[in-house]
């Protein structure tokens, strides 16, 4: 049995932070733990720190963009952060783009994008 | 790797551009993204003499990469010539900001990163 991705909670946002390379289990009990931690924490976004993750494969790329969906459908944005270069580019050259997933240099800069965009949703004057 | 402002790093190339040296280019430039801590970030292809269907093919991975890493990345320095072969040839640069000049570029790097521009600089913004 594989590792477990832990999910912290910090106010409403969730912090996934991945330490080590994921395998396949993982990322699909990655993707159950979180719908059920979106869903019972009434979260408003999920921030994906992939900061630790040296390698990638299509299943892993595919399943974050995946991952993303789920939660927006569940009205929590996502914002992935910390990806490396070298993981950035394998997933150009498998020609995933990721469209839809929200990306940030460093999970500081992506919460405070959260954040931005949280209060572009609750202030309509903003 | 050139720091042009806070937060905005700019890539002159010089030269004919082939794979491997896109792929350097596309490595250094990610990693200074990284490391200066930069949102946006502008190639300049003002000293490239010819574009072709690789050329450019090189150049769009790296703006997606650079995305999906959480940074905006523009085009600048596309001459005459170039944009109309690009066109000819067809390419599709999508929804990827191209300007004609790095001015043009940095004007528009600023603006996104929330810099604000007065005088005659402010009114072309």
């Amino acid at each position: 049995m594989s590792e477990r991705v832990p999910i912290l909670q910090i106010g409403d946002v969730l912090l996934v932070s991945i330490q080590t390379d994921l395998d396949d289990q993982a990322v699909v009990h990655l993707q159950d733990d979180l719908a059920a931690r979106v869903v019972a924490t009434e979260a408003r976004g999920v921030v994906i720190d992939i900061t630790a993750v040296e390698i990638v494969d299509s299943f892993v790329g595919r399943m974050l963009a995946t991952i993303a969906s789920i939660s927006r459908m569940l009205d929590a944005e996502t914002v992935v952060v910390g990806m490396r270069p070298a993981v950035a580019i394998t997933l150009v050259e498998l020609g995933l783009s990721l469209g839809g997933v929200r990306t940030a240099l460093s999970l500081e800069k992506g919460l405070q994008a959260l954040e931005r965009s949280r209060g572009a949703r609750t202030d309509p004057t903003a | 790797m050139v720091k042009l402002w806070d937060g905005v790093i700019a890539v002159p190339l010089v030269g004919t551009l082939d794979s491997a040296r896109t792929m350097v280019v596309m490595e250094k430039m990610l990693q200074a993204l990284i490391d200066t801590g930069s949102e946006q970030a502008i190639i300049d292809i003002t000293g490239v003499p010819a574009v072709d269907t690789q050329v450019a093919q090189h150049l769009l991975k790296t703006v997606v990469a650079a995305r999906l890493m959480g940074a905006e990345c523009s085009i600048s320095g596309i001459r005459p010539q170039i944009a109309q072969t690009i066109v000819a040839l067809g390419i599709d640069f999508g929804d990827i900001v191209t300007k004609a000049t790095l001015a043009d570029a940095l004007r528009h790097a600023l603006k996104r990163s929330g810099v604000e521009l007065g005088g005659r600089d402010g009114r072309r913004a």
